[in-house]
């Protein structure tokens, strides 16, 4: 009997230090989220964290700093200052976030602008005096909803170039068929490793949606219905298709291509095995300098992508990245959040923060006015190229067609099926997941 | 949690007479039931509950407002495509690594069972890819298989005379390298489990055997095999159950490419509920993880049946 | 009676070669084992070897001349980057945490269990050993999903205590297993001289059972560490918070598709690698016994 005693309470002494070590850990989260709560007004700032204070290169994380402390001091008066939350960017994380009341600005892609707005989710910038029109046209555009509200104040974007090795190509190529000479030429005269160009053909089928745009095809219409395989349409597709698998099967370009993101076509490049390649204005342009020998590095330029023959001009699919003010049902919140959407795009702000991401700023005048842009060559590049900027469609099954066609490319391109049997299993892709849409 | 286990065994106990949480304290249960109550909580529930997430349009964006929908969710992966040519290469990779792994790692065994000076450091060297992670195995062996001729692996074939070998851009080859890092990775468990079942055989069998005059490899096959029996089954199983899940050294080696043919169930599973972008599809991946736990349930059951089989021979 | 066996052997040996060939064919085959290993060693160990020499090259030597070895010039400052302008460091002190945290929550329960289960008869015993023993091959990525459906209604994402707990009590089964053989080993009289003595069982297992478990108990938080460390699966869909990944979910976002840099992407690799490496050489003794021992006994 005493033994018994004994044991029982040796146990609940055993299960009480287990107990209280984990109260003590969730008592560690607790009070970081007491410490938060104050009576000035906090805009709390959800942001990834490499476009944050917490980045890992020096020259974010003094722009990020920047952008806060200027915002801090100019509103301190009215008790008012944003604290910044560094996430992982995911758009279930935002989502999260926004439903649980955790914070009163995001960080967020243009491709949810609408989304979100749509969704209730944000406040109406244009209530608080965004000059949008200072912004260049297609962001008006895309930052607009049918309502006429500002949702978000897009901050920095970006668009595919040419980017290419002037010792080997002395003039970049404007159409398919000039690249395709140049190609075959280097093939004819270096053979080997060596290639006159290169483009990823994983999470990058957003040039062949301008390019197909530029030809004339349709993608979706007003009601969100999927249009892109119409018999016209289709003829379209098959000439975009036809130069993207014959680049590869012709042995034109790396045969890697089909496999490769963005980053992974690159050491092709820093290895001086190929003359030139398309890439992202923001990243490509960061990544050549510190990867390629020194006296190389001089030789390379950038140009508008080359564009089908059969279109008078290219279409450069623009992307990025915005800040929005998310609703709260609370007016004083929601002017501060939004004050704060305004001043983290404003003109200096956003020429900082840009700078220091090697992003290109959304605002024209940037480019024209700024020291850096205004003399950076591959800066004046993407101006011109943005001159035919173009942004994808906002409906919910362009997600879906998205992810589709890129795999279709990929499937044409590596011989697996035919350019019409790659083409009929994205349509019953899109199709089905148009279905599930309709029916969710 | 300990309280919370606590507090739910005294409230199911105390409702029966009073001496059986007295007699529930002192016996076995106190023991046990706490880390049983908690593994069943955080292990075995989820299980459970992935049958009910599995039959509602649960998305990342309505988790609390997920709807019933019945089998739909099952309907539409039955018919997609994408999903059943994930299924199909699972199986197939499976059935391929599964005894290639198997007669790597025993023959690793064989080679590390002899009285060589200097086979601790071998041994060594064979486990140690078993501590990295996957993903990070992964993201190491897409640097080394980097194609044309900047990855290691093509530059050193490049030295023998050998052409640049397309290990992502091809989708067979793409299949084959996941193998190979597969096997690279995990082929050291199989030759740790073998080599401990070789060192436990009786040596005057085998001896018996030489005597005899069988030949090195009858001994291996007539003698230590068989003997091996039971625990190559174990081997095999857990080879079985562990290339089933594959899906870390997918994502990080392959992402699924090209085109989705090293795509697998885990992969698949994984990108439809959480994927980079868009809202997850949190009920339609619960299916996807029912049929792969049905095919796990299968081998726990062979290997339970083993162990029982096992304990009475 | 060994020294007999083996004489015999070697006299058998002798009568099927007779003559002088048998010192030469033993010498050419202990060359062939060691080129053997040795090759076979080069293809597990080579890579990471070569991960440390991407990590130290100039850049642009990692593409023009990937199969040499020692870089031109040797660039430490890799190291102090990553660590001085990514959060690296975090993100290792909270896999520690994780890996740590998760292995003592495991063993404690782990320990108890075995020791239920080893020390007393009782109805259905052998059923739930079997249960046990089944659930342990489920793998967390099965029921990834509920997984995340349920700590999201419990508000244990992002936070520290939640995936501690769930790497805890996933671990129990297979812990429980294991230890559960070493506690088989003891012979029970041993406890029950302790008890007649007054000891209750909780200062019998501490004072008698674990000391003589030991090495049992240190492959077990081995494993388990090893384990919890290198998950990736579920802490990417569980820790959402960039302050507080682990060092798995922090290197693979590190080196997304916005990042071609081989050599902060071999040094965060070999951040991963190093320390469990090391431990698990250090103790591989322990680990190999304990997982052969542990299949041998089931």
């Amino acid at each position: 009997m005493m033994k018994k005693g004994l044991t029982r309470r040796d146990f609940l002494k055993s299960v009480g230090v287990g107990g209280a070590s984990l109260a003590v850990a969730s008592l560690i989260d607790l009070s970081r989220a007491y410490a938060q709560s104050g009576e000035e007004i906090v805009v709390r700032y959800l942001t990834p964290s490499w476009a944050s204070t917490r980045d890992r290169r020096p020259e974010r994380q003094v722009a990020f700093r920047g952008a806060i402390d200027s915002f801090n001091s100019q509103f301190a008066s009215q008790g008012i200052r944003v604290e910044e939350i560094v996430g992982d960017g995911a758009t279930l994380t935002i989502t999260q976030e926004i439903e649980a009341g955790n914070v009163d600005a995001i960080w967020f892609n243009h491709g949810e602008f609408q989304s979100r707005y749509g969704a209730g989710q944000l406040v109406d910038l244009n209530q608080y005096e965004a000059q949008i029109d200072q912004f260049f046209d297609f962001v008006q555009n895309t930052v607009t909803a049918p309502d006429g509200a500002v949702a978000a104040l897009w901050h920095n974007t970006d668009t595919p170039l040419y980017y290419y090795n002037t010792t080997k190509i002395p003039t970049a190529p404007a159409t398919w068929s000039e690249l395709v000479a140049i190609c075959q030429q280097i093939r004819e005269e270096e053979g080997g490793n060596k290639y006159g160009f290169v483009t990823p053909y994983v999470g990058w089928f957003q040039v062949n949606f301008g390019m197909y745009v530029a030809l004339g095809g349709t993608l979706v219409d007003e009601n969100g219905a999927p249009t892109a395989f119409t018999p016209e349409n289709l003829d379209i597709w098959r000439i975009v298709f036809g130069h993207a698998v014959s680049l590869i099967q012709d042995d034109l370009i790396p045969a890697s291509a089909v496999g490769n993101l963005q980053n992974q076509m690159l050491p092709d490049v820093f290895a001086g095995n190929v003359y030139s390649f398309a890439g992202n204005s923001n990243f490509h342009t960061r990544e050549l300098l510190p990867n390629l020998p020194p006296e190389e590095y001089a030789n390379w330029a950038a140009a508008p992508l080359p564009y089908p023959d059969e279109a008078g001009s290219g279409l450069n699919v623009a992307g990025g990245w915005g800040i929005a003010a998310v609703n709260s049902d609370n007016a004083a919140q929601n002017a501060a959040a939004a004050a704060w959407a305004i001043h983290a795009t404003n003109q200096s702000a956003m020429a900082n923060t840009c700078l220091a991401g090697g992003w290109i700023p959304t605002r024209p005048e940037i480019l024209s006015a700024d020291p850096f842009y205004s003399e950076d060559a591959f800066a004046q590049v993407t101006l011109q190229a943005l001159e035919s900027g173009w942004v994808v469609p906002t409906a919910p099954i362009f997600n879906e067609m998205w992810p589709a066609f890129d795999v279709a490319i990929q499937r044409a391109a590596t011989g697996e099926v035919s350019i019409d049997e790659a083409l009929s299993e994205a349509e019953a892709e899109i199709n089905r997941a148009y279905e599930a849409l309709q029916s969710s | 949690m300990n309280a919370l286990t606590d507090k739910k065994s005294i409230r199911t106990t105390a409702q029966g007479n009073p001496g059986v949480l007295e007699r529930l304290l002192a016996g076995p249960w106190m023991f046990i039931l706490p880390g049983v109550l908690l593994y069943g909580a955080f292990a075995l529930y989820p299980v459970i509950y992935q049958f009910w997430v599995a039959t509602t349009n649960m998305a990342t964006t309505s988790i609390s407002r997920a709807e019933f929908i019945g089998f739909h969710n099952f309907e539409v992966i039955a018919a997609d495509p994408v999903f059943r040519n994930s299924f199909i290469f699972t199986i197939a990779f499976v059935l391929v690594t599964v005894p290639v792994q198997f007669v790597l790692g025993f023959g690793l065994a064989l080679f590390l069972d002899q009285k060589l000076p200097g086979r601790l450091f071998f041994r060594l060297s064979i486990i140690i890819p078993l501590a990295i992670s996957s993903i990070i195995v992964g993201l190491m062996w897409r640097l080394l298989l980097h194609e044309s001729n900047v990855g290691f692996v093509n530059a050193f074939l490049g030295t023998l005379g050998m052409d640049p070998v397309p290990w992502f851009s091809q989708a067979m080859h793409a299949r084959f390298s996941l193998f190979i890092v597969n096997i690279w990775h995990a082929v050291g468990t199989t030759m740790i489990f073998m080599l401990g079942g070789l060192q436990t055989l009786d040596q005057e069998v085998l001896e018996a055997a030489e005597v005899d005059g069988a030949t090195g490899w009858q001994r291996i096959i007539y003698v230590k095999l068989p003997m091996l029996r039971t625990i190559a089954g174990l081997a095999i199983v857990l080879i079985f159950a562990g290339t089933f899940q594959i899906f870390e050294k997918v994502l990080a080696l392959t992402n699924g490419g090209p085109a989705r043919a090293t795509s697998t169930i885990g992969f698949e599973m994984y990108t439809t509920a959480f994927p980079e972008s868009g809202t997850g599809q949190l009920g339609m991946g619960a299916a996807m993880g029912l049929v792969m736990f049905a095919f796990i349930l299968i081998i726990t059951i062979f290997y339970v049946w083993m162990v029982i089989f096992e304990q009475e021979d | 009676m060994a020294s007999n066996t083996v004489a015999s052997r070697r006299n058998i040996t002798n009568t099927h070669q007779p003559s002088n060939p048998f010192n030469y064919r033993k010498l050419l085959s202990r060359i062939l084992s060691y080129l053997f290993g040795i090759g076979v060693s080069l293809i597990f160990i080579y890579p990471i070897i070569w991960l440390v020499s991407v990590s130290l090259k100039p850049s642009w030597e990692i593409y023009r001349a990937p199969l040499k070895l020692i870089p031109s010039e040797i660039q430490w400052n890799v190291y102090t980057e990553v660590f001085n302008s990514t959060p690296i460091g975090d993100y290792l002190l909270n896999s520690m945490m994780y890996a740590f945290g998760g292995s003592a929550i495991t063993l404690f329960f782990s320990i108890m269990t075995a020791y239920g289960l080893s020390r007393y008869l009782f109805r259905g015993k052998r059923t739930l050993m079997l249960g046990l023993l089944g659930v342990q091959l489920l793998p967390n990525l099965v029921r990834i999903i509920p997984l995340f459906v349920m700590m999201n209604s419990l508000d244990l994402i992002n936070t520290r205590h939640g995936l501690i707990l769930l790497y805890g009590a996933g671990g129990i089964a297979y812990g429980t297993w294991f230890l559960k053989g070493y506690f088989d080993t003891i012979p029970i009289e041993l406890d029950e001289a302790a008890q007649i003595d007054g000891a209750s069982r909780f200062r019998v297992i501490w004072q008698i059972l674990l000391p003589s478990i030991v090495p049992g108990i240190a492959a077990l938080l081995i494993l388990q560490f090893i384990a919890h460390w290198n998950d990736f699966a579920v802490a990417s869909v569980l820790i959402r918070n960039p302050n507080l990944y682990p060092l798995t979910v922090g290197t693979f976002n590190l080196i997304g598709p916005d990042e071609s840099d081989f050599r902060l992407l071999a040094s965060a690799a070999l951040i991963n690698i190093v320390p469990v490496v090391i431990v698990f050489s250090v103790l591989q003794r322990f680990l190999v016994s304990g997982l052969s021992a542990g299949a041998v006994k089931r």
